[in-house]
């Protein structure tokens, strides 16, 4: 094939992957709902056997022309097993749910092959053990019942993919048709061999969608980083160092205009990116579904705020240490199926995924009804893992609690197949932490435990506080500041180890002096001359000293670049109207950087 | 490193000095070079890290190479130049003492070097360009800007 047909060709595989890979995402949310539904039974079961026979069916009909015979095979049979439920009414078993599982799995395996491949011809032998699969289990759903149509099999493959199927324009518009049909019920039963295309067989229809377009998260991000840049450039034309001191009314005017107008580019670029959690949450109903009959608990996971819309590739990002929390939960969290009895609770454990927002951040919340944490417990083991020096009685519970994220905490032993391949909390904290983000913990024991995670709405752009030390330019995120103030001379006391807290209306802090730690020269080195900054991180107070607050501003957030980007403190750096660069301080790192400074200034006195 | 030079570029090195010796930076790695201008300062580094610039709203890191070689910190003055590097995908000023001329340096010019000790000038070099009598240490520029570098320099 030409490189020019090959560019083609991927380019309309392309557009093909990323609808069948949503669907295959829906399909699979609503497989794993689909258990409970059966239950209950009527309509919200039938709307969702639909929807997901919908699923199978576009895929399929689109593999058919694209010549994907595979992939056109296995949708097909797929979804002649879910006709045993839709329209012949056989009982859906768990096994059966298992099994359209694994079919979805090796769905999206062939997806990924194609994207590679452009094509699935190597898919033959996967695809033909899943179809036996599928066979098989259909058997079993259907009982005794006659041997199902030869003319089903090889031909009807032949058939979907020599359908006088038009281009690819004429099938979406059919695709189209279908979604704003209103509901009807199924026109065609069996699924007979020569189907026709997508057309005849009209499906109940979900929820008319509202036009939308699709667009590569790389345009959007180039026109994040072109917001970013022209913010910065508008900072830098309206408070140029050559206006100051004119009287300019009209030039103003104009100015507020342009700001005006910019800050809303910025509110829709950053809207573009914002998507809804309910995608990534349904991904982990399946992890709870498969993790709690691994270690054979019954759960159910509960889900408030689907609706609650995040950055698309922050949500990304926070898939996989959400999944190991939940699967934390399920596996050491819940008690057994007989330790819930005895507890007098129900045997069905729950788990709760809740999202939120609130003020800039978005709260994302998994809590259990399990057994909770124990403190007495987690003080010995942190002993044991040299993760804690001393007894631990001057910590308070939630301090415990939180001791778990402390690298080194999780073993072998408390790592099964299950919560963790080599991976600990200390690496779920480090992920959410690169993200501008936090988590901790809480617990009741008895009762339950609850993660909260915390992440900022997006990552380019954070409401900063603008502070000097000497000639130096720091920004702090303003989400972490709480208060600023001066204090009275004698309000510091120096600690034997090294440490300083300071004292505010009856509450002790830890100081950090901002310039001892980056090695600058103050305006003011007696606290009482200075500003104080009083921060909050993960729920823990202190103090930063500083020389002056020069500002609050929306911080556009640059990169320090491939050469510096890890430096320990900093989480990237900004470019002031004036030109200078502003330093963004990475308020986690910085508690860390000062009790460090503090264990290295002890050890260096031999204490 | 091939892609960003074309053939009629091998073999040119753009050449400095610092004190009384001369260096040369295959042209391939130079983007451009700048006066001296006023740099922001970054914590948590090793000392011949100067801090970041702003090029025209790009934030780079600049990188003093007295300071990286061992040498005396020199005060800059108008001839203190920086020379905007890209080694892959890492972009990193070079300030220098001055900047000299673009020079045609063959293979044949060049003696190779055994590499010495970490962290010193030679560890950075690439060989020795004898030019008519004047010696050019040539830079490996991979070497220069590895934060390996950066071990041992506190």
């Amino acid at each position: 094939m030409s490189d020019d047909m090959k560019d083609e060709l991927a380019e309309i595989l392309g557009e093909f992957l990323a609808e069948s890979l949503d669907m295959l995402q829906e399909a699979e949310g609503l497989l794993v709902e689909l258990e409970g539904l059966s239950e209950q039974g009527g309509e919200p079961f039938k709307k969702a056997l639909d929807s997901i026979f919908r699923l199978f069916h576009s895929i399929k009909g689109s593999s058919g022309f694209l010549e994907l015979h595979h992939l056109a095979a296995l949708t097909h049979e797929a979804e002649s097993f879910l006709d045993r439920f839709r329209t012949d009414g056989a009982a859906l078993s768990p096994e059966a749910v298992d099994v359209l599982c694994q079919a979805t799995d090796v769905v999206g395996a062939v997806l990924s092959v194609v994207s590679r491949e452009l094509g699935d011809g190597v898919c033959g032998p996967m695809v033909q053990a899943m179809v036996e699969r599928l066979r098989d289990a259909d058997k079993l759903a259907s009982g005794p019942e006659p041997e199902p149509n030869p003319a089903q099999s090889p031909p009807d493959v032949g058939g979907a993919a020599a359908l006088p199927e038009p281009e690819p324009p004429q099938a979406e518009q059919a695709h189209q048709e279908e979604v704003d049909k209103a509901p009807q019920a199924p026109a065609n039963p069996a699924p007979a061999a020569p189907e026709p295309t997508g057309r005849g067989e009209a499906v109940a229809a979900g929820p008319v969608a509202e036009a939308t377009a699709r667009v590569s998260l790389g345009k959007l991000d180039a026109l994040m980083n072109l917001v970013g840049e022209l913010i910065i450039a508008e900072a830098a034309v309206t408070h140029h160092k050559e206006l100051e001191g004119l009287a300019l009314d009209g030039f103003q005017k104009a100015s507020t205009h342009l700001e005006r107008i910019t800050r809303e580019l910025q509110d829709v670029a950053m809207s573009m990116r914002m998507v809804p959690v309910r995608q990534t949450f349904r991904r982990l109903l399946r992890v709870v579904r498969d993790t709690a009959r691994q270690v054979g608990k019954e759960v159910e996971l509960t889900v408030t705020g689907e609706d609650t819309e995040m950055d698309k590739s922050v949500v990304e990002a926070l898939v996989d240490p959400l999944m190991h929390i939940i699967r934390n939960a399920i596996d050491h969290g819940l008690e057994s199926p007989q330790g819930r009895l005895d507890a007098g609770k129900p045997i069905k454990g729950t788990v709760h995924l809740e999202a939120l927002h609130q003020g800039g951040e978005v709260w994302i919340r998994v809590s259990d009804d399990g057994h909770g944490l124990d403190r007495g417990r987690i003080l010995a083991k942190a002993r044991e893992r040299g993760v804690l020096r001393g007894e631990g009685d001057q910590l308070n519970d939630h301090e415990v609690y939180n001791l778990i994220f402390k690298p080194g905490f999780s073993t072998a032993s408390t790592i099964t197949s299950i919560s963790g391949r080599g991976v600990g909390l200390d690496v779920v904290r480090n992920n959410l932490e690169r993200l501008g983000g936090s988590v901790d913990v809480d617990s009741e024991p008895g009762q339950g435990t609850v993660f909260t995670l915390r992440i900022p709405l997006t990552l380019a752009i954070i409401e900063g506080m603008l502070v000097r030390v000497g000639t130096s330019k720091y920004i702090v995120p303003l989400l972490s500041v709480r208060e600023t103030l001066r204090v009275s001379p004698g309000s510091v006391t120096l600690l034997p180890g090294g440490q300083e807290l300071v004292h505010i209306r009856g509450r002790s802090f830890p100081l950090l002096r901002l310039y001892q730690l980056h090695n600058l020269a103050p305006d003011h080195r007696d606290v009482h001359d200075g500003l104080i900054l009083v921060v909050e991180h993960s729920a823990q107070r202190y103090c930063l000293f500083i020389d002056e607050v020069v500002g609050q501003f929306q911080t556009v957030i640059k990169s320090l670049g491939q050469y510096l980007h890890d430096i320990e403190g900093l989480s990237g750096c900004t470019i002031l109207s004036t030109g200078e660069i502003g330093l963004i301080l990475d308020m986690s790192a910085l508690s860390r950087c000062g009790q460090q400074r503090t264990e290295r200034q002890r050890l260096a006195l031999g204490a | 490193m091939s892609e960003l030079i074309e053939p009629a570029q091998h073999n040119k090195y753009l050449t400095f000095v610092l004190d009384d010796v001369s260096y040369g930076l295959s042209i391939g790695h130079v983007v451009e070079i700048i006066g001296i201008q006023p740099v922001t300062p970054v914590p948590h580094t090793p000392g011949f890290i100067c801090g970041v610039i702003n090029l025209r709203g790009q934030v780079i890191p600049v990188m003093d190479v007295r300071i990286r070689f061992g040498m005396s910190k020199r005060r800059y003055d108008e001839r203190t130049c920086i020379i905007v590097s890209q080694v892959g995908d890492t972009r990193l000023g070079l300030v220098v003492d001055t900047v000299s001329e673009v020079l045609d340096i063959e293979p044949g010019q060049i003696e190779a070097i055994d590499q010495g000790e970490p962290a010193g000038v030679e560890t950075c070099l690439a060989g020795i360009g004898n030019i008519e009598g004047q010696v050019k240490l040539l830079l490996d520029a991979q070497r220069l800007v590895s934060r390996q570098g950066w071990l041992g320099h506190g």
